[in-house]
């Protein structure tokens, strides 16, 4: 023991070299293999199984009204219908509002405008989770902006083939047939063809 | 301490830092920060200057590892996103290159497209010809009619009697005879390799002959003659039922060349003309039995053609006497004249219904009847199996989609079917049906049933309109054996074949409407009689021209590892050729007949020539080779309808049934005029469509002027000639006269649009009013990629002329132009009412149904220049909302939609609830703030001030 407790004790600097490049052999290694997670990312998959909020609000979740007018700003206008309150956000555009919806005091619902100057893409969604399956199309005939719906992450946004966003929804994770039924009712899977406007 | 920052974050990363290069700085840097005297040293000092000359000069040394760090924060982003880039090019390589040869394909189907429409106008003009002469053929076929009926009442009596001598069968010799049993043998044991060898002669023939036959014609032409001989030989009991057939066109013949023994009973001139006549009509109706005779001798000798097929025309003699004896038969020639008069009628009949029927009720015509006929067809046809065929849905579903009335669909029901639904759902009912005879699936299938058709009986509008069996003039049946009657010398008879045909002229029998189709498109009709086969052969020339050869080649090609894989893998049983046999081939699949076969190595006719190999690809031919040129013949007669529409229907738009007026204008494009010297010559046609035009007056002529400039400027005086008072425009001719216009240099720059406005009378209805227009672009006249087509219904001319100037005031909109035509492809306007739903002006497509066609139109959104300016802005900003998607964004924080208040415009209800309805209704509304149908807008900018600020800049910007 005594010839151990001299050994290390002579031998500090060595055996602390040592440690050190078994350290930086580990580190290395950990670093290698974390770029390399990254690297296999692939842009056509889902990649994350993350809930989407919208500025940390998620839905399904209870808040107080108080709690999101201060994130979210004093709401422009307001609706009331039986248990559900629509609040209107200001949004980086005067003319377009952010809207939360609520019920019994339940965020259930938001609906974030996109505009412009928010230099946001459908790309910018698309590497976060990944290019969804679900694309339903509104059933009307000029309608150029298309909804691609991420049920598990809880996020549908509305997107143009540019990959121009006009909106972005977010939602309490579901399945994509409650999703329907529930938020996009005017929606169909196929591409509508009839003639609503001229 | 903001400032600072944000002055670090506008710092652009230096082109030349690399990644390990700033990691080397930041450790320096953080060397610096922990050792602020490092800055007297010289490592140090160089490190300052190093970070001055990349821009860090103005950054606080606390802060350039900030700094530094943000640089490398973005350059490892850069290189991720590069990475990224690479990544998914690589993975996508194969959906790059799928696209690439997409985008060079539909490259070559433009072109080719272009091709087709330049030569389908130059159709429609040869089309227009031909009606003229189908009405000229009425007019001859109604006089022979009045001719044939004035002779009836002499003709009703005149009974002549024939004695008919009919060749005994021909003397074989020994060896002849021996041959002639082998032959039989052959057909009987060997029948596909005896159809083959034959079809293969006749080919040879028929190709060495001068005429004008694609290729895949004779080949086709030669393989159902061929079919037709072996039939014979091995039924040789059948010629004595078509005996008759023989004996009454040698009668008929006769009729026709004797000149002694019918003018004793007929004395009167008109009379024995009209009989003649008559007879030259039946004749030709009932001659097509003779060709596969003709063919027979021709390849295997008279001798064995007259044991197959029994005496030809020209061995039976037939002499006329007044007196009956005891082997005569009577001639009832009242009864000929009669029959033939029927036939002549139906031909009036139909000519007459045809000139006026719309170009839809003649479809509707050729639908029906065309299906008649081709039940007929196939039921005549001695195999069943095309017969089921024929009764399967998916056959039923190809002839239905090329427009015959029944309905189905088609479900993918596996990965291959899916393919086929996504890439080539056209082909769908072709796979079903090579499902069908050949067992090889691939995964397609009818999902619906269809609506059942009649089969069988009705007319057979393409065939014998009165068949030979029907004249029973003599009333006594013919009973000859074969051997019935005296040998006489051959060639006694006459062929009168092409005398028929050529010297007649008698060609405007709904059949012969074919003839004219068939000489039309080049069909020589020199080997053909009329009637039946030249339908045939106008169906199989349009293989030629209908079906894309080299596309079919190429699907074949393309697919063969689809196809050999299925055969090879399944060991399938292959239905045998059409009449008779079946193979069983299986393992041969994959590098026998049918792997040479899907690798195209046969090519698609090239297998004919090999005897398994038509035993495998029959099927295929029936499936794409006999249906669709069935198919393709019925679309050849309905292409071409105007050889029986009032031409002008189907080829520019009318407003009225009675009169078309088009103007051209020549040059119609030309550089700037200069010194009054650029003259442009108008020329104006006035056609009849219906019936003779008379008092032809002239109503009015306008200009318009657009220039680049937006200067206002008048058009120049027109010397327009007067009609002459006894003017009349018949339907065969058209009346056209040309005036000149002096175009100076205040035109330059300028889109001219001229219109005359013509007035007549016809016996139906009196003031009939229609206009033609022109336009001229001088020099760099206002124009957009938005163009005025005919890709849907043909313009009428007056909203194709209001849609054209509405599109010169909208080019003048720059910002707008930019906005639709960042490439410059066309937007194709179109005017097809059908394709929109009653309330609406237009609807914009994109393309949507396949025709080229952006946007539909109707009558009502165009009825003038600055209407039709305002539904075409509106119907050409969705368009834009479908290319470039941030102009939709712009508009929505331009507050122009939330001006509304989910009201929409007063114009339009649809714009409320709608942000893309309303959007383009304010870009419209700016162009023309009072269309016709509400001027509720007309203070706008007052109004949705907004929307119109959005507008401006839409517009101009």
């Amino acid at each position: 023991m005594n010839k151990l407790f001299n050994f290390i004790k002579n031998k500090k600097i060595l055996l602390l070299a040592f440690v050190s490049i078994v350290s930086m052999i580990f580190i290395f290694i950990k670093i290698n293999s974390s770029e390399k997670v990254i690297n296999n990312v692939q842009p056509s998959t889902n990649i994350s199984s993350e809930v989407a909020t919208f500025k940390d609000i998620a839905p399904g979740n209870t808040y107080k009204e108080e709690d999101i007018n201060k994130m979210l700003g004093i709401p422009v206008s307001s609706t009331l219908s039986g248990e559900v309150k629509i609040n209107n956000y200001p949004s980086s555009n005067e003319y377009r509002t952010n809207d939360v919806e609520f019920i019994n005091g339940e965020v259930d619902f938001i609906k974030e405008v996109v505009n412009l100057d928010d230099n946001r893409t459908a790309e910018d969604i698309r590497k976060i989770y990944g290019v969804t399956e679900y694309v339903l199309y509104e059933n009307v005939s000029d309608s150029y902006f298309n909804l691609y719906v991420y049920p598990k992450n809880g996020i549908a946004y509305l997107g143009h083939n540019d990959g121009t966003i006009l909106e972005i929804w977010y939602f309490k994770p579901t399945d994509i047939n409650t999703f329907k039924s529930k938020w996009a009712s005017n929606y169909s899977d196929k591409p509508f063809t009839g003639q609503t406007g001229h | 301490m903001n400032k600072v920052l944000t002055d670090i974050l506008s710092k652009p990363v230096p082109s030349n830092l690399t990644i390990p290069k700033v990691k080397i700085l930041i450790q320096e840097v953080a060397k610096f920060d922990e050792n602020p005297r490092m800055v007297y040293s010289s490592s140090g000092e160089k490190l300052l200057k190093e970070l001055d000359k990349l821009g860090a000069k103005t950054i606080p040394q606390n802060y350039r590892g900030v700094l530094l760090q943000h640089w490398l924060e973005q350059l490892l982003e850069t290189q991720q996103t590069i990475t990224d880039i690479s990544e998914y090019k690589e993975q996508n390589s194969t959906v790059t290159q799928g696209l690439d040869e997409q985008i060079e394909k539909a490259e070559i189907w433009k072109e080719k497209y272009d091709e087709t429409l330049k030569n389908a106008k130059t159709e429609v003009e040869k089309a227009r010809a031909r009606t003229e002469a189908i009405i000229k053929e009425q007019q001859k076929i109604q006089g022979q009619i009045a001719k044939s009926k004035l002779a009836q009442p002499k003709l009703d009596n005149a009974k002549i009697y024939a004695n008919i001598t009919i060749p005994e069968p021909p003397f074989l010799d020994e060896n002849e005879q021996a041959d002639f049993d082998t032959l039989r043998n052959y057909a009987e044991n060997n029948k596909e390799e005896l159809i083959e060898d034959l079809a293969e002669e006749i080919e040879e023939k028929l190709s060495k002959g001068k005429n004008d036959i694609a290729p895949e014609q004779i080949k086709l032409l030669a393989r159902d003659q061929a079919e037709i001989i072996v039939e014979k030989i091995q039924n040789i009991e059948v010629v004595q039922q078509e005996l008759p057939k023989i004996v009454q066109l040698a009668i008929l013949d006769t009729v026709i060349t004797d000149t002694t023994a019918i003018p004793s009973v007929v004395s009167n001139k008109e009379s024995l003309e009209s009989i003649v006549h008559s007879s030259k009509i039946l004749y030709n109706e009932a001659s097509e039995v003779l060709l596969s005779h003709e063919i027979a001798e021709n390849i295997l000798g008279k001798k064995f053609a007259l044991r197959i097929f029994g005496p030809g025309i020209e061995d039976v003699k037939v002499t006329f006497s007044t007196l009956q004896s005891e082997n005569s038969v009577p001639v009832n020639l009242g009864q000929i004249n009669n029959d033939a008069t029927a036939v002549q009628e139906r031909q009036n009949l139909i000519i007459e219904e045809a000139k006026n029927i719309t170009v839809t009720e003649a479809k509707n015509y050729f639908y029906s009847n065309a299906s008649t006929y081709i039940d007929a067809k196939i039921n005549a046809l001695p195999n069943g199996k095309i017969k089921t065929l024929y009764n399967k849905p998916s056959v039923r579903a190809i002839l239905t989609r090329n427009g015959l009335p029944s309905y189905l669909e088609f479900n993918a029901t596996s990965p291959s079917g899916r393919l086929v639904m996504k890439y080539a759902p056209q082909y769908a009912p072709y796979f079903d049906a090579f499902k069908q005879v050949t067992g090889i699936s691939v995964g397609i299938s009818v999902s619906s049933k269809i609506i059942p058709m009649k089969f069988g009986g009705g007319v057979m509008p393409f065939s014998k309109i009165v068949s030979i069996q029907q004249i029973k003039w003599a009333g006594t049946p013919y009973t000859y054996g074969f051997a019935v009657g005296k040998k006489v010398a051959f060639g006694a008879g006459k062929k009168v074949v092409e005398q028929t045909v050529v010297k007649t002229g008698l060609i405007a029998t709904a059949g012969s409407f074919i003839a004219k189709g068939a000489a039309a498109i080049g069909v020589s009709l020199g080997v053909f009689t009329a009637g039946l086969s030249t339908a045939i052969t106008a169906a199989f020339y349009a293989i030629g021209k209908l079906i894309n050869w080299p596309k079919v080649k190429k699907w074949f090609r393309d697919n063969k590892e689809v196809l050999v894989g299925l055969t090879a893998g399944a060991g399938l049983l292959i239905g045998g050729p059409a009449v008779g046999g079946i193979v069983l081939l299986g393992g041969l699949a994959a590098t026998g007949t049918i792997g040479a076969f899907a690798t195209g190595t046969l090519g698609i006719l090239g297998f004919i020539g090999s005897s398994i190999g038509i035993a495998i690809a029959t099927p295929v031919i029936i499936t794409i080779l006999i249906i669709p040129p069935l198919v393709a013949f019925i679309m050849l007669v309905i292409n071409n309808s105007a050889y029986v529409v009032p031409p002008s229907i189907s080829t520019t738009g009318a407003d009225n049934p009675y009169m078309l007026v088009t103007k051209t204008a020549n040059p119609s494009k030309t550089t700037n005029p200069t010194n009054n010297k650029t003259t442009v010559a108008y020329t104006v046609e006035i056609r009849a469509l219906k019936s003779p035009l008379t008092n032809l007056r002239l109503v009015g002529a306008e200009c318009n002027v657009i220039k680049k400039n937006n200067a206002k400027i008048n058009c120049p005086p027109e010397d327009i000639p007067e009609f002459p008072d006894d003017l009349s425009i018949s339907p065969t001719s058209a009346y056209s006269f040309t005036f000149f216009v002096n175009y100076d240099s205040g035109y330059s720059d300028a889109l001219v649009f001229d219109t005359i406005t013509i007035a007549a009378d016809t016996i139906e209805e009196s003031n009939i009013v229609t206009e033609g227009s022109a336009s001229v672009c001088f020099g760099d006249c206002p124009q957009n990629c938005a163009k005025v087509e005919d890709f849907g219904d043909p313009w009428p001319p007056g909203l194709a002329r209001n849609a054209t100037i509405a599109l010169g005031i909208i080019s003048e909109y720059q910002g707008f132009t930019a906005k639709l035509c960042p490439k410059n492809e066309p937007v194709n306007l179109c005017y097809k009412p059908s394709r929109i739903d009653d309330g609406f002006y237009a609807w914009h497509v994109s393309n949507l149904y396949g025709d080229n066609c952006d946007v539909y139109f109707n009558s009502k959104g165009v009825g003038d220049p600055r209407d039709a300016s305002f539904i075409i802005t509106h119907e050409l900003t969705h368009h834009i909302q479908s290319i470039k998607a941030t102009e939709t964004v712009k508009y929505l924080i331009s507050g122009g939609y939330s001006e509304l208040s989910g009201n929409g415009f007063c114009t339009y209800s649809a714009t409320k609830g709608s942000a893309t309805e309303a959007m383009a209704e304010a870009a419209a509304l700016y162009v023309n703030s009072t269309p016709s149908w509400d001027a509720c807008a007309g203070n706008y900018n007052s109004k949705y001030p907004k929307n119109f600020s959005w507008a401006q800049k839409f517009m101009t910007q």
